[in-house]
Parts: C-alpha cells; structure tokens; sequence
C-alpha cells in the first residue's frame, strides 16, 4: 500500500515524540522526580499510531496502565500529561490521576486503566452510545496480552458481537504479561483465533510495522463506521523496557533485550524502510527527531515548574453535587 | 390521587423519564425478555415486571436484553455513561455484585476525581435485594453497606411507593453513579403517588412517625416493620419517631440529630449483617456528634453474622422482627 | 341544657387529632368565644373555641390522648344538669367509625374535590362544601392551594355553598401557566366560575388571591356580591423579595420549612405533614417554572390599584398585625379594614374564629342589601 508523504511523516512524527517522551520519563523516574510506578511504551509505538491515525478526536479510545503512547496518539498535549505524571496541578487530570489514570474525554481519550482488563467494557459503552446517537463514531480497546485473559474482555467481546457495536478490539501482545510469558498464559495457539470464535473477523498482525497495523486497522474501522459491527487485531511487538520502570527483567534473558533495541525497534524498521523507498530523507527525519527532543525537554521542565494541587483539591469531584 | 404498586411506581418514573430524555436507555437480563426467541417480545418486563412495556413503547435501541455478563453490562453501562447517554442497567440481584464489583468500584465511582473532575458519570443500576422469601444465602442480601463505603457513588433505598418514583426520576436526572436498591419484600405495597413526574432530593431522610420518648432508625422494608412496632409500643404509652433514611450516601445526618436530641434513645434497625453495616455508621455518628443527648446506649438490631438461611423457620429467626424492636425499646426507655 | 364538644374535622384528610391541652378547668364556667382546647394534627395546631355559654362539666379526652373527627371531647352544660344526665350522654354519644383500612377505589378526599375543564385545555381543581347559601368563592395565595381555608370552609359553608379554586399551576390544577399575570389568572378563575354556572359570588382572597379577586372584580363587576381580602397584596402593597425566591427555589424540607415558619406569628405552628405537603407540591415537575411565571409576572412590582366599579363598603380588609410577606396597601376610602393583633400573614389559619365572624357578617350585610358591584 502507497500512503503519501504526509502521512509518513505524521506517522514518523508521532511514533517519534512518543519513544522521547518515554525515555524522558524514564530518566526522570530513575531520578527520583516522578511518584508511584510508570509503565513505559518504548517499542510498541507503531500499534498506537497505526492505529490512531485512523481516529477523529471525536472517537474513543480506552487503555491500560501502559498508557502513554495511546494518550500522545490520540492527541493528548504532553506538557499537561508530564504535569500529570509529576502529580502536579496542571495535569491532565490536576494531579489527581497519575500515570495510570490519564484521560482526556474532549480527545476521546477515556482513560489509562490501572485495573488490567478494565477498558473493554468501558469502551463497549463507549461504542453503545455511537450507535444509539448514530454519531458515526468508532471506540478502540486497547489490551495487552495479560489483559486479555481477563474475563472482562471476554465479556465485552461477546456484548459487542450480539448488540453489534463499533468497537475494535487491539490487543497489543509485547510477549510479557508482567514476567509471564504470552506462550505460558494464553492456551489457545494465539489469540486472534481465540478472538475469532466469538463472533467477530479477527486478525494478527507484526505490530513492529506500522504499515501492517495501519491497513488491518483501516479495515476494521471501516467495518465498524458502517454497521459492521466489531472487530480484533492481534498485534506482535516488544517492549525495550520492563513491565514497570525499575524492573530487572530477570524473566527475560540478556540476549532477548539487546534484540529487542537492535532487531524489533519499530522506529527504526519505518525509518529503514522510507528510507530505502526515497519517500523520506535522512534530513527530514533527523529534523524531527530534534524536533521531538526539543518538545519533551520543554514538557519535562514545565512538569518540575508545575504548581503542586492545593490541599483542598483532595475533597473536589467526587461527585458532581452531593 | 390513584393508589399504585412500588413496582408501578418504578416503572412510571421509568416511562416518564425516557419520554423526557432520549438519552435514557434500560439495559439488563430480560428487561424486555425474549429476545432472539420464538415467543412473545417482552415476555418478561423485568424478572418482577418493573421494566414491562417499555420496549413496546421505546424499541430495542433503547431497552436492551442483555447476555448473562454482569461485569460487561455494568462497565458498559458505565463507559456510555461517561460518553453522553443516562443508562439505567439491572444488576438483577445485588448479590451479583461480586461479578461486577470492579466496574462499580474502581470504574464508574472513581473516574470524575481521578480524571480531575473532567468525567460525568450519570449511571444509574437498579438492583434488588433483601430476605424473606426463601430465596438462600446468594439471592437474600442487603449489602448495601459496601455501596455506602465507596467514595463517588450515591446509594438510595427508597421504602414505599412515593419515594420510589420520586427518588428513581432524581436518580436518573443526578450526574453521579447511583446504586438504587429496591427491596423484594416491597414491590407490592401500595400507596397514593402522584400521576405526574416529581422528584424526592437525596440526603434528606424522612420522619414517618413523631414520638418523645425514642428514635428509631429503620431503611426500606424494616421501616415497615419498625412502624408496626411503633402501634404496638403506643398501646404500652410508648411513644416513639420513626425515620427513614431514605439515602445513605448522602446520609442526612442531621434529621437524624435533631431527633436524638429530642428523645435521648436510639434504636437503628438494618435487615443486613451487622459487622461494619450502616446500622454501625450510623450509630458511630450519633456516638460522635449527639453523644450528650443519649440517656442510654445507642442499640442496633440487625440479621446475625450468618449467612441467609433457606429453611424458612431459619430465615424468619434471621430477618430483624417488630417483636424484637419493641423489646429493645422497652430496654432501652427502661420498662422492661 | 347538654352540649357535645368533639374532635372538628379540618380539612379534607384529617381523621384523627391529638388534644395537646384544656384551656378551661373542669367544673369552670366558660363563654362564648373563649379559647376552650387546644388541638394538634400531624399539619397543623389550633385552638378550639367554646360555642355555648355554660360549665365545662367534664373533659372526657385527657391531654395526650388522640380521638378521631366527630369523636366526644368534654362536655358543656347549664349550672343545674344533674351528674347522672352527664354520665348517660357520655355514655350514649355515638363513637365515629374509624377508617382502618380504606377500599383500593375509594378517593383520598370526599367527593366533594372536582375538577372543572377549562378551554384552554387545563383545569381548576376545586373543593366545594355547603348546599345552601349565597355562593362564596376562596382564592388562596402564592405557593398555597385550598388547604389554605382548612378551619374556615367548614363553619361558611354552614351558612353558604363554598368553592375553594386550586390556582393555575397549584395544588390539584394543572401546572401549564399561559399567562403568570394577575389578568391571566383572573381570567382562568372566572373561566372556571363561569364553568360552574356562578353567577353572583362573594369573593375572598388571600395574598396574590387577594389581587385576583381584585381581578375578577374589573373583569366581571356584575358577578360580585362582596370583596374580601386577606393579608392582601393588593393596593400597593410590596411583597418580600427575599421570601418569594426563597419559597419559588425551596427544594429541601428545611428550606420549605423555615419559608413556611416566616408567614406565621407562631413558627411552631407549622406542623411536619404541612411541611412534606408543601414540599411534595414543589417537587412536582412544572411547579418551579408556574411559580416563576407568577412571582415575575406579578410580585416583583407594587401590587396595582385596580379602578374599581365596586362601591367601597363592599370591600373588607383583613391584615394581620405581624405580616412579614406583604407590606400594606392604601385601603381605599370606605373600605373596612381589621387588623388582627395575634397573626402573621395568615390570619384565615391563626385566628379562624374571627375571620370566619367578620366574612359571614360581611356576606350577610351584602346579601341584605341585595346589591351588585
């Protein structure tokens, strides 16, 4: 499939400011400024891009505690979201939320989940009120290989078949389940065929090549904008750093994480490929690397600037009125 | 004014706010009935007929049969809430509740103040419950004590008809996630309810009975029971009030005060389980801020640390009795 | 001589009362006027006053007792009526039956609660009581409905057939108000009375009732027998801001409540079933919105002065000393006006005995001379 120039680029773009963002984060983290966990997406940026360039702002996303990249994806500002992740008051959520609770409902964003498994109901929701209002709207679930073991995708999956829902069920499979391998938890042979027997077409796909999810996803997106009903892709990936930022990885061997920066890197692999193409420049790309550093060094110091929430914001919206 | 069911009143409130709202959708198991079989649409209406005749008058996209699948009805529930519809889901028995806890608990109660108060989550899950007609230990409970316990959710427990449609109609207009227990015992009271819509505001409890010389405070089928109780003590010259709560998140503490100012003895009746029960909360706030009112110690009369028992003659000996409250006043205001 | 004093009946619901106190010692004589017992509802506290000169010979119902309507209080007699006489007709007074449980088809209120269809496609609720007699028509005020005349319907309708309108948008009326101003009013009233076949009434208002039988009386001058207004707001009068916005946003008990306690002398005669009453009605959809209409269309100016064909003795006035609501007006010369010392801003509840005296001597001097306004 030929995409033009535009879209490469936007693509290159925001794959990049994702893996800065992340690594910014890690740093950060590491350096003791950041409370409470993060989980970090570096290696899996083609997913949440390739995926997401399909989306208005209009339309949903769900997502799960490694939430960052499908936040940037869909439009999320970084600076609010490192705000957010450094607990402050100008944060996403004024600080109330974390890494793990992100949201932004005006970009349809509706949340990172800290519970594994508790997007795809929501987002099921998400696409009940698409059909009812007949907004033309799709919503996307986003599940890692853990979660999707969860009983709750399971039901969600089955209540999008029978009402028929325009929901899109991405399963981004990075090999790990926390320090679990994906070839010890899930019994089927993978799980798009386990997908497959609910109800809905379902597809795997290397999600270390942007265009590979980026035309699986066009199809499902197509389908469910026009009544379709719901789909699932099961996208291949790895992820550079461990299940959590501070963990030793010991479940995976040393060899396994060099390959991992040198072999599945999907940043690279696009950048190889437009490059061999001629469909972009060495130029262009590195412009925008720079380009990508320079705003999330911009978000990092405006994170430790940020204003702390005042105490009273511990007792604000619990509720609309009580 | 025409005298209805609780059951009719419900589904008054239902009808008149789905008329009223579009946005306003049923989902749940059998809310309609029959769907995908060979026998009659709506053959249900409801396992106690509350929801019967909606679909005839609102269709299908707008009341929803669902599988047997508590935690994706709740969470879907839950996530159109929060993108733009009001749906009321069944939670058919709140013993149900542990296949769904997750999407009450850490989903639809806590996005508003995890998301910075940037969420509006008007769900509404309606849901029966309590013992008295020999229904075992997974289909008697009252557990509406754990709903209490969590920040971000309201929790109504409406005791006759009035307050049923009023408090469901409010419950469906209010922008928060609303627990509404109807208790089983209770569908078929009747009372005079106004044909038209109204609503009864949350955390305002309702004083049903006046009397100097106790308070007695009861929810939903017990205020019946605590109202028989307060006949039999005027004939011994007892005179005592009777309140229902009504909500118990918001809970109306200050009705409830102001009473036990006026009478200095506190009996707290719940249907439930004792340990850590709203019966406890609420004698824990009348320990703390009407302490110098009470001549005597506050009392509770719940059901026992056991579970629900099938045997009838069990399950009566479980329920909290008129009997027992009369006693325990006599106790408590000194003539026994 | 042996007289019965009982359990009255005020209102339509009420079957029970609660004797709080005697204010006359047994075996003490007592006249015609005098405060005699006083009674509680679940609504309202009143007191009773004595209606035959005599002996109070026995309080037959104790303090803190309950009896139902109709049920034998004490006893009045003359001086020389022997013990044993005493003691047969206690013994033979009937004991009224008691409503335990009513039929599912029987209605709340007697028949005597109707409804009259207007043209415009809603509706007047109305409480009628009394078959003979001049007609006399009540209009009660703001936020109010026919309960409003609880201790008065009865005693007129002893003497008149009476007419209690629920308002447009209160009580048992339907809610659409068209036109919120006192003309609007004026006119679905008259629609009503016309309905009903009314041809010669005597009007009596109470508060923003007052002004539309003021109404009436510009529209239909020929249909008026008599003018009576209570706690008017009328002539000028000013309405206090604070407690129509008060009262028109009230949703909370508590807030009912403390409106409710501004218009009387006495806030502790406000009883928790008044309260959950007004509360209900306010709840109701539509209600906020009619009450709006209402308080913009008519309480936020001065209340007008009509130019009125009426001859002024055929007005009477009737003001509490301590009405917080509504200021007073310009009476208009001729006019009567009676202020009475121990209310607030309903006189019609706090001192029945003498509003029903002075609109029954009123209507009387009226039908005497036969006159038409």
């Amino acid at each position: 499939m030929t995409l033009g120039r535009d879209v490469l680029l936007l693509a290159y773009q925001t794959m990049r400011r994702i893996r800065e963002f992340e690594e910014r984060v890690n740093a950060e983290f590491v350096a003791g400024h950041i409370p409470g966990f993060v989980h970090l997406y570096s290696g899996e940026e083609a997913i949440a891009v390739g995926v997401c360039m399909h989306l208005d702002a209009a339309d949903y996303i769900g997502s799960t505690h490694r939430g960052h990249g499908h936040s940037l994806a869909k439009g999320c500002e970084p600076k609010r979201m490192m705000l957010e992740i450094f607990g402050k008051a100008e944060g996403l959520c004024g600080g109330k939320g974390g890494s793990m609770h992100i949201a932004d409902l005006q970009r349809g964003m509706l949340g990172a989940n800290a519970i594994v498994g508790g997007s795809p109901p929501l987002v099921v929701g998400a696409a009940l009120t698409a059909k009812t209002l007949k907004s033309d709207r799709v919503a996307v679930a986003f599940t890692g290989d853990g979660g999707s073991n969860q009983g709750t995708m399971f039901e969600a999956m089955n209540m999008a078949v029978v009402l028929q829902l325009p929901a899109i069920f991405v399963v981004e499979n990075n090999g790990y389940a926390e320090g679990t391998a994906v070839e010890y938890a899930v019994g089927a042979e993978n799980m798009a065929l386990r997908a497959a027997g609910f109800g809905m077409p379902a597809e795997k796909v290397d999600g270390t090549n942007f265009f590979a999810v980026y035309d699986a996803m066009g199809g499902a997106v197509a389908r469910a904008r026009a009544g379709g009903g719901p789909s699932f892709i099961e996208a291949g990936c790895t992820r550079i750093h461990g299940h959590y930022c501070g963990d030793p990885q010991n479940y995976r061997s040393k060899q396994e994480l060099v390959q991992a920066r040198d072999l599945h890197d999907p940043i690279e692999l696009f950048r190889r490929k437009v490059l061999d193409s001629g469909d972009l420049t060495a130029g262009e790309l590195d412009s925008i690397d720079r380009s990508a550093v320079a705003e999330m060094e911009t978000a990092v110091a405006a994170a430790h600037a940020g204003a702390l929430p005042s105490l009273e914001a511990l007792y604000t919206d619990v509720y609309a009125t009580y | 004014m025409a005298r209805i069911s609780f059951r009719q009143a419900l589904n008054d409130a239902l009808r008149s706010e789905m008329k009223r709202d579009s946005r306003v959708v049923v989902i749940g198991e059998d809310v309609a009935g029959g769907a995908g079989g060979s026998g009659v649409d709506d053959a249900y209406g409801g396992i106690m007929g509350v929801t019967r005749g909606l679909v005839g008058e609102f269709g299908r996209g707008r009341v929803i049969d669902t599988p047997i699948t508590e935690s994706a009805i709740v969470g879907m529930a839950a996530g159109a809430a929060m993108t733009g519809l009001r749906p009321v889901a069944e939670l058919m028995f709140v013993d149900f509740v542990g296949v769904c806890l997750d999407q009450i608990l850490n989903q639809a109660a806590k996005f508003r103040y995890m998301f910075g108060g940037k969420a509006r989550t008007p769900l509404v899950i309606r849901t029966m419950f309590g013992a008295g007609f020999n229904a075992g230990a997974q289909h008697s409970q009252c557990l509406y004590s754990f709903f209490t316990h969590i920040p971000g959710l309201k929790v109504v427990i409406p005791s006759n008809p009035y307050d049923a449609k009023g408090l469901l109609i409010q419950a469906i207009r209010d922008d928060d996630p609303v627990i509404f227990l109807e208790h089983t015992k209770l569908y078929d009271v009747e009372a005079e309810v106004p044909p038209e819509a109204y609503t009864v505001p949350f955390g305002e409890a309702q004083v049903l009975r006046e009397g100097g010389d106790a308070t007695i405070i009861a929810l939903a089928r017990m205020t019946h029971v605590a109202l028989e109780a307060a006949v039999a003590l005027e004939a011994k010259g007892i005179q005592v009030t009777v309140i229902d709560p009504r909500t118990t998140s918001p809970l109306d503490e200050e009705t409830i005060l102001e009473s036990v100012a006026a009478t200095g003895h506190l009996l707290v009746v719940d249907e439930s389980n004792p340990r850590c029960s709203v019966a406890s909360e609420i004698a824990a706030v009348v320990a703390e801020r009407g302490f110098r009112d009470l001549k005597a110690p506050i009392r509770r009369i719940t059901a026992p640390h056991t579970p629900v028992p099938f045997s009838p003659v069990l399950e009566s000996a479980y329920i909290p009795t008129s009997a027992a409250i009369e006693g325990a006043i006599l106790e408590l205001v000194g003539e026994s | 001589m042996i007289w019965a004093v009982t359990m009255p009946t005020w209102g339509l619901s009420m079957e029970e009362g609660t004797l709080v106190a005697w204010r006359v010692a047994e075996g003490c004589r007592t006249s015609i006027g005098d405060e005699l017992v006083e009674i509680e509802t679940a609504k309202i506290a009143n007191r009773l006053e004595t209606q035959h000169d005599g002996v109070l010979r026995r309080q037959v119902v104790k303090p803190g007792q309950t009896a139902l309507c109709g049920e034998l209080l004490g006893v009045i007699a003359t001086d020389e009526t022997a013990e044993a006489a005493i003691d047969d007709f206690i013994a033979r007074y009937p004991k009224p039956q008691q409503a335990t449980t009513r039929a599912d088809d029987a209605p709340s209120s007697s028949d005597s609660t109707l409804v009259v269809e207007l043209s415009s496609g809603g509706w007047l609720r109305y409480v009628t009581l009394g078959r003979h007699g001049s007609a006399v028509v009540l209009l009660h005020g703001f936020g109010g409905d026919s309960d409003t005349w609880v201790f008065n319907q009865g005693p007129i309708a002893e003497h008149h057939r009476t007419f209690a309108f629920d308002l447009p948008g209160h009580g048992g009326s339907s809610r659409q108000l068209q036109d919120g101003s006192i003309n609007g009013l004026a006119n679905s009233i008259g629609h009503g009375m016309e309905r009903l076949g009314l041809e010669r009434v005597h009007l009596v208002g109470h508060s923003v009732g007052a002004a539309i039988a003021l109404g009436l009386c510009v529209q239909h001058p020929e249909r008026i027998a008599s003018v009576s207004l209570i706690a008017p707001f009328a002539f000028g009068s000013q309405a206090n801001q604070r407690y129509v916005s008060d009262f028109t946003s009230a949703h909370r008990s508590r807030d009912v409540q403390r409106c409710l306690a501004m218009l009387f002398v006495d806030p502790k005669s406000v009883r928790r079933q008044m309260v959950e009453a007004v509360a209900r009605y306010k709840r109701l959809d539509g209600v906020h919105e009619a009450l709006g209409k209402i308080a913009a269309g008519v309480l936020r100016e001065r209340a007008p002065t009509p130019e009125l064909k009426t001859p002024a003795d055929r007005l009477l006035l009737i003001r509490g000393m301590h009405d917080n609501i509504v200021s007073d007006g310009q009476t208009p010369v001729g006019a009567r006006l009676e202020t009475l010392l121990h209310s607030g801003h309903m006189p019609q509840m706090e001192e029945p005995g003498q509003v029903n005296a002075l609109l029954l001597d009123h209507f009387a001097d009226a039908d005497r001379a036969g006159v038409r306004v």
